[in-house]
């Protein structure tokens, strides 16, 4: 099928682009054993509360921290489709026979290498200052499909935005916008039952709270199936509803030309 | 002959003010090279933007090939703004492009290998097109567009930007194109000396419409006069002088006279200034160009950084 190929060709461009430049690899290695680091450092006290209900922080903490680096890297993915509008490939691109999807799924599937690259490395650092995995090498592999899932459905989302705004400043002004809320407003850092109600709530509609909470089920040796299956499903709904976002905001964006 | 193109009643809006264009209609035979000439902001982008299924006209009927739906691998496009990616080589650039168009293996090498050679980007081809020069990346640029073999190429103002031996050398790049590959082709342009260079046929716009379309010599003797420019002392006087006589209007630092046989009435206008004790610096007749053309129909100038 060419929408496939298509994809490939553009994957393979993508890959290109992200190993010439340095700064972004070197980032992307450093970014998430740092995170990992200083986030289990800072909030280490935080197992010394009573009602906090568990023995080591880090193991609370791991399977946030990877799902906080997926939703980060995707938020940003919009970045490269305005870099290419600058360019003036978008523009080639979309003259061009190839599929609109393959432009899009194309850049999201190298993103998806770099986010599986980064899970691995945050897992390893998470393994190392004392996370246990007791779901074993399976919950491993689905703690990351799940934190893919959740980057993949920013990343569509952000490229939708991109698409939108076409200028780097508004984009990266509404990533933060957006991100910041998402990151405190869930469970990722506290239990829920220690924050107000009113957080609890909001968390409820949190994708990143989504994803943390069915990724802390599926690296435990007994994971709560439910709980898995309802929040992944939301993610793989947002990511649905996020891909005719973004076949809307191809058509709005060729209505301004 | 077919017509490659028909658009009729084309119109696009931006916003709720801006008219892009007009209620415009354009026919264009296959097989041959038209120039869109007209000042900047005349509708010349937007037209080629419909035509490549890039933007929506909000009205109107369009065919390409007597076709009303666009068969995308047919044409080929070379767009205003670039499109090279600047991350990839030259030839990490074509490859794609001939890849996303379907061509494959032993074809798509040989054909890359073609157009590196027929663009003199061979030795360049390993580098990255961001290092590349202005002249080389439109050579690129070219060569993307055309590396399926198009029926139809949209080439977008260029040469907008490059230096005028950069120019000369892409002239020459598409005059081997037409000769070679006899597609058809659409060029954009505000530049009168291109259009002139290379097209069989010029269409010029304003403010959205066509307003009027033949060969360049068929353009030319619309205007029918020549043009005597004059500089002389005294040039207040000299214009109330030859204004009883002639089509006079201030140009600058001269006057300029529209005139049926300029080579005839040169020594008449100077007789007449000397009689009246008017000291003539210079004067030169010049054929009716392009720019001329423009004004006739449109009332207006080419801007004088258009013409240059």
């Amino acid at each position: 099928m060419k929408v496939w190929s298509d994809t490939l060709w553009i994957f393979v461009r993508s890959i290109r682009l992200y190993v010439r430049t340095p700064f972004i690899v070197l980032m992307t290695v450093i970014q998430p054993i740092l995170w990992m680091f200083l986030f289990g450092e800072v909030f280490s006290s935080m197992a010394d509360i009573p009602s906090f209900g568990g023995d080591s922080y880090i193991e609370f903490l791991g399977p946030g921290i990877v799902m906080m680096s997926t939703m980060m890297a995707g938020a940003y993915a919009g970045l490269g489709i305005i870099s290419d509008y600058r360019e003036g490939v978008l523009d080639r691109l979309l003259i061009s026979p190839i599929h609109r999807s393959a432009i899009v799924l194309g850049g999201l599937l190298q993103e998806s290498v770099t986010m599986v690259i980064q899970a691995l490395l945050m897992i390893g650092a998470a393994f190392l200052l004392g996370t246990s995995f007791s779901g074993g090498i399976v919950g491993v592999i689905q703690l990351i499909i799940i934190a893919v899932l959740l980057g993949l459905a920013m990343g569509v989302l952000s490229t939708s935005l991109a698409l939108l705004v076409l200028k780097e400043e508004s984009l990266t002004a509404a990533v933060s916008f957006i991100t910041m809320p998402l990151l405190f407003l869930s469970g990722m850092f506290v239990p829920l039952d220690l924050v107000p109600p009113w957080i609890e709530k909001f968390a409820a509609f949190n994708p990143l709270n989504w994803a943390v909470e069915a990724g802390r089920e599926v690296i435990t040796a007994q994971p709560d199936w439910d709980i898995v299956i309802r929040y992944s499903s939301y993610l793989l709904l947002m990511f649905s509803i996020a891909c005719v976002f973004v076949l809307l905001a191809f058509r709005k964006y060729q209505k301004t030309l | 002959m077919q017509n490659a193109i028909e658009m009729k009643h084309v119109k696009k809006t931006y916003g709720k003010n801006v008219i892009a264009l007009n209620d415009l209609s354009l026919m264009i035979k296959e097989g041959i090279t038209l120039s869109l000439l007209g000042p900047n902001g005349s509708g010349k982008t937007t037209i080629i933007r419909i035509l490549t299924s890039l933007a929506y006209p909000d009205d109107g009927e369009i065919r390409i090939f007597g076709s009303g739906k666009l068969d995308k691998k047919i044409i080929g496009c070379v767009s205003q703004s670039s499109g090279v990616d600047p991350m990839g080589t030259g030839k990490e650039n074509l490859m794609l492009q001939g890849r996303i168009y379907g061509l494959k293996g032993d074809v798509l090498k040989k054909r890359v290998d073609e157009l590196l050679t027929a663009f003199q980007l061979q030795k360049d081809a390993n580098r990255l097109s961001k290092q590349y020069s202005g002249g080389m990346k439109r050579k690129l640029d070219l060569a993307m567009g055309i590396i399926h073999r198009p029926k139809l190429l949209f080439l977008d103002e260029p040469t907008t930007g490059l230096d005028p031996e950069a120019r000369k050398d892409l002239w020459a790049a598409i005059k081997q194109l037409q000769r070679k590959e006899g597609m058809t082709v659409v060029l954009t342009t505000h530049y009168m000396e291109e259009a002139d260079e290379l097209s069989d046929s010029i269409a010029f716009i304003n403010d959205g419409k066509i307003v009027v379309e033949g060969t360049a010599e068929e353009l030319k003797s619309k205007v029918g006069k020549d043009t005597v420019s004059i500089t002389c002392d005294n040039q207040e006087q000299a214009y109330t002088i030859l204004q009883e006589t002639y089509e006079t209007r201030r140009e600058k630092e001269q006057l300029e006279m529209m005139v049926e046989q300029g080579d005839q009435e040169l020594s008449k206008i100077s007789g007449i200034l000397t009689k009246h004790s008017i000291n003539v610096t210079s004067i030169s007749v010049s054929k009716p160009d392009l720019g001329d053309v423009y004004l006739l129909y449109t009332g207006k100038k080419l801007r004088e950084e258009e013409n240059e």
